[in-house]
């Protein structure tokens, strides 16, 4: 129970309840566009997720890259999906 | 417990617990703010900042290795990517027409309160929904149950995507309109609703 530790902990934790009021927003956001900005929100979340999880598994240079690569995919998603809904034919 | 830390481990939690504050803001602005363009402002400054601080309690706590080389690689393209997703989502939502929320002035407000339209106070400018039944065109404020008197006729659809139930409508507006929009034309998001009076 170290230092290092127990703010590991309190940063899971506070990412956790973002990504769930995230949820919330995709559930009820009144139009498209505000599910489309939660998901990129849950995106950026994920990939703090991924890296914190290396940390407290021991191996963080293999979760690392992983997050790279789930970065790139979800910004390249959203980007597309925001160019659709605006009204252009990809 | 927290006694033998050292002078970097000390500085990486601080940067991380910042991180983590930042991060609950952005959350809690996402679900409280009343406007598309808000939250989209929530998301996109409160949340990279979170991400920032965060990335760099990290490379602190590990020190001069290829992992931090690594973190600061993904550090650098979060804090770019992000602002501009958010200004893309944030373009296309104003070009499809979405309305802006807004606060009327207390000139206006009173106005609105004498003429019974207090429904006006808390609609987005710009919701308006198209009754069939008064004839092709006919542009009118419903907004629980209160139907204002006819703003305008429609001149011509515009070529904005269906999402949902909204459309894209150039509406000629009538002059008795409160002076808001003196007849000029105006690109405005109406809402295709046959079914009820009542809109939303």
């Amino acid at each position: 129970m170290s230092l290092v530790n127990i703010t590991f902990i309190i940063l899971m934790v506070s990412i956790l309840a973002c990504i769930v009021m995230m949820l919330q927003r995709l559930f009820h956001g009144p139009t498209a566009f505000d599910r489309m900005n939660g998901l990129g929100v849950i995106g950026a979340d994920t990939i703090l997720m991924l890296v914190l999880f290396g940390y407290v598994d021991g191996r963080p240079d293999m979760y690392v890259d992983i997050g790279i690569s789930y970065g790139m995919l979800g910004f390249i998603g959203s980007v597309i999906i925001a160019k659709y809904l605006g009204g252009n034919k990809l | 417990m927290i006694c033998d830390v050292s002078l970097r481990e000390l500085f990486a939690c601080l940067f991380m617990l910042a991180g983590a504050i930042f991060f609950i803001g952005s959350a809690v602005g996402m679900m409280r703010l009343p406007d598309f363009y808000c939250r989209v402002h929530a998301s996109g400054n409160s949340e990279t900042l979170g991400c920032v601080l965060s990335f760099i309690g990290l490379i602190i706590l590990e020190g001069p290795t290829l992992t931090a080389a690594k973190i600061g690689f993904v550090f650098l393209f979060v804090f770019l990517a992000n602002p501009i997703g958010s200004h893309i989502l944030c373009k296309a939502a104003y070009k499809t027409g979405h309305p802006v929320w807004t606060v009327l002035s207390v000139r206006e407000s009173e106005a609105a309160r004498a003429l019974n339209q207090e429904h006006i106070l808390s609609e987005p400018l710009g919701n308006l929904n198209v009754d069939p039944r008064e004839g092709e065109g006919t542009v009118k404020i419903y907004s629980g149950g209160h139907v204002s008197d006819t703003i305008g006729t429609i001149v011509d659809v515009a070529d904005a995507p269906v999402i949902g139930d909204h459309i894209g409508a150039h509406v000629v507006a009538h002059k008795s309109f409160k002076g808001k929009h003196k007849n000029h034309k105006k690109h405005i998001h109406t809402k295709r609703n046959h079914k009820s009076k009542e809109g939303k």
